[in-house]
């Protein structure tokens, strides 16, 4: 006989176990990694970090190294590596902006919709958590999987080439660039605002998973073509700006324009006429957060109750 | 001690009519059968009584804490096994308990110690770490009793827990129930419109339909005498009848025995005795009315036959 099979026994213990929400997140984040998609797009990101980690190291790190032997000096100086890093991360998260966006989808589309689906609902609506605190789960899940793929990587590269500065540089390099972090950690912020915020807000709406992903592209990858288009036109992409905010703003991140590339490529004057189709980071920011208001607002208010999935 | 008190419960969605009415009512402890047809309020007044569907006219309580100041500690006291197929998506049986037992508030390697333990007493011990939805109709009820049990409450909710089981998982399922009330102190409420089944388990039944509390009673009340006799007489039976109702007992066509009695040249009725009277009341009767009694029994009923006669009786009133 099994060592439990002798019966029903009662629980003794009086430890006190994690915040509601901090389990909830946990396990969210560890359950994404289930998902094949999100494995095969993971590894998409893994090779596209290392090409461009490997780019910035023959632009700045091998090339030193050689002048350094030929000529007996290094030819860097603290403009170009700028500019250069610059070039580089506005290209680096033009392709992290597609992977992201599918990584959001994928993630973000059974945050609550799979509950729903499931009729999970009243299995932890009956437990003593508030819905605040089963929704602030599942919102974090998705900023965790973006401190990867948006925050770290951009704050590598910028230390990366800080250290590739010569002797006795690093530190006033790295002090004069801090533009460079503030875009990046921009750029982290509105999308995780953004994302979370779509994400919530359509995965609240259906207990279809397949309706939350078909729509979300749609507003993440059709609106940022949409865009594309728009921004030939003159005079309407200003006002469209504004008026198509929430969607621009997810063009915005998909065609990774909210911060480091607006911040960097300002001036050229192609590149200026399709970013004044796309609000300006601090709005975009504001849009973003706006956006996650409401789709907090609409998962708890859909985790309050069990009426509908009763 | 009763578990559950409500005082005009009225739960109402949206514009149609109320799914439950102005219940008052008192559940006690043990093991209780809320009793119903489909449609009748049952899960209505679990979700109220629970917190799940705030928005209720009323008063509530469970284990004598209110339902809408408490809520939180109502559900670290009461386990829920919900009607509707639920799971978790993605996670194994031993992943999924463990988790929602973390939820409760279990550390996580209690909620995991308590997870194999409760997943091995409900029978699931073989299939822990197989994903839930690759488990059979009759796996997912034993997963859900595993996860309303995971934080030893004191108090278990049960909707239909025998849906969808075959007859060896059933009976498996009902000693498992039996267990917990008799050996460990549970409190078992459990929702059910298939009679047979609380029958074998219940301690008191409590009525419910379209709404409306119908009535409560104990079990053992059904093999009482209850002061129902089954009578069968042959010779002039309206005499007999005017003579029965002169000793206040009331009679009915005894509709099960109908059949058989005529084809026997008699006639069948169920007679109400009054407190005080017998069967020498009933022979004396039939002595003066010239009829002869071939039958006169007392009325057993079984948990079906009460049911439909507390509905019945209330419908004509």
């Amino acid at each position: 006989m099994a060592v439990y099979a002798r019966g029903y026994r009662p629980y003794r213990g009086q430890g006190r176990g994690a915040p509601a929400w901090y389990v909830i997140y946990r396990e969210g984040y560890s359950l994404a990694f289930k998902n094949w998609g999100f494995r095969i797009i993971g590894l998409l990101f893994v090779v596209w970090f290392v090409i461009w980690a490997a780019g910035l190291y023959f632009t700045f790190g091998l090339q030193d190294q050689v002048d350094r032997a030929t000529r007996g000096v290094g030819t860097q100086n603290m403009l170009s590596a700028a500019s250069q890093l610059k070039q580089t991360l506005s290209i680096f998260y033009s392709g992290v902006a597609v992977l992201t966006g599918l990584l959001a989808i994928l993630v973000g589309a059974g945050l609550i919709s799979d509950d729903l689906r499931t009729r999970a609902l009243p299995l932890y609506l009956v437990r003593p958590i508030r819905s605040w605190e089963y929704v602030l789960g599942k919102a974090l899940i998705l900023p965790r999987i973006l401190v990867w793929t948006c925050l770290l990587p951009g704050l590598f590269y910028y230390l990366l080439v800080g250290l590739w500065q010569p002797p006795g540089e690093t530190m006033s390099w790295l002090g004069g660039n801090l533009d460079i972090v503030e875009s990046v950690v921009m750029h982290f912020l509105t999308a995780a605002t953004s994302y979370t915020g779509l994400m919530l807000l359509l995965s609240a709406r259906t207990d279809r998973r397949g309706a939350v992903i078909a729509v979300s592209a749609a507003i993440i990858f059709a609106g940022s073509l949409l865009s594309l288009i728009m921004a030939r036109l003159e005079g309407l992409g200003q006002v469209m700006k504004y008026a198509g905010l929430p969607v621009n703003t997810v063009c915005a991140i998909a065609r990774d324009a909210v911060t480091a590339s607006v911040r960097t490529r300002r001036g050229d004057t192609h590149a200026d006429r399709i970013l004044s189709f796309i609000p300006e980071p601090d709005v975009a920011l504001m849009i973003g957060v706006g956006l996650l208001a409401l789709g907090l607002f609409s998962a708890i208010r859909r985790a309050s109750t069990v009426e509908v999935s009763a | 001690m009763d578990v559950v008190e409500l005082h005009g419960l009225t739960k109402s969605y949206g514009g149609r009519p109320p799914a439950l009415r102005d219940v008052t009512m008192a559940i006690p402890g043990g093991v209780v059968g809320l009793l119903g047809p489909n449609g009748a309020g049952k899960s209505t007044l679990i979700q109220c009584v629970l917190g799940l569907l705030p928005d209720f006219d009323g008063e509530a309580s469970v284990l004598g804490l209110d339902v809408r100041r408490d809520r939180r500690e109502i559900r670290r006291r009461v386990g829920f096994m919900p009607e509707s197929d639920a799971y978790l998506p993605r996670m194994t049986g031993i992943q999924a308990v463990r988790y929602l037992g973390q939820l409760t508030g279990l550390p996580r390697n209690e909620a995991l110690r308590r997870a194999h333990e409760v997943l091995y007493h409900v029978g699931l011990g073989e299939a822990i770490y197989r994903q839930v939805k690759e488990y059979s109709t009759g796996m997912r009820q034993r997963f859900k009793l595993a996860t309303s049990l995971v934080h030893d409450p004191d108090l278990v909710f049960l909707d239909e827990p025998l849906s969808g089981m075959d007859p060896t998982g059933r009976e498996e399922l009902l000693d498992l129930i039996r267990d917990l009330a008799r050996s460990h102190g549970k409190h078992v409420i459990w929702s059910s419109h298939i009679l047979p089944d609380v029958e074998k388990v219940a301690d008191a039944v409590v009525v419910l339909d379209k709404g409306e509390f119908h009535g409560r009673f104990q079990l053992e009340e059904l093999s009482s005498d209850r002061g129902h006799v089954r009578l069968e007489i042959e010779g002039e039976a309206a005499g007999f009848a005017a003579a029965l109702g002169e000793a206040d007992i009331q009679l009915v066509p005894d509709a099960a025995g109908a059949a058989e009695a005529e084809s026997s040249g008699r006639t069948a009725w169920i007679a109400t005795l009054p407190p005080g009277t017998g069967g020498a009341d009933v022979m004396r009767c039939a002595h003066e009315s010239d009829v002869r009694v071939r039958r006169l029994a007392p009325v057993v009923e079984n948990l079906e036959q009460v049911f439909m006669r507390i509905l019945g009786r209330e419908e004509s009133n």
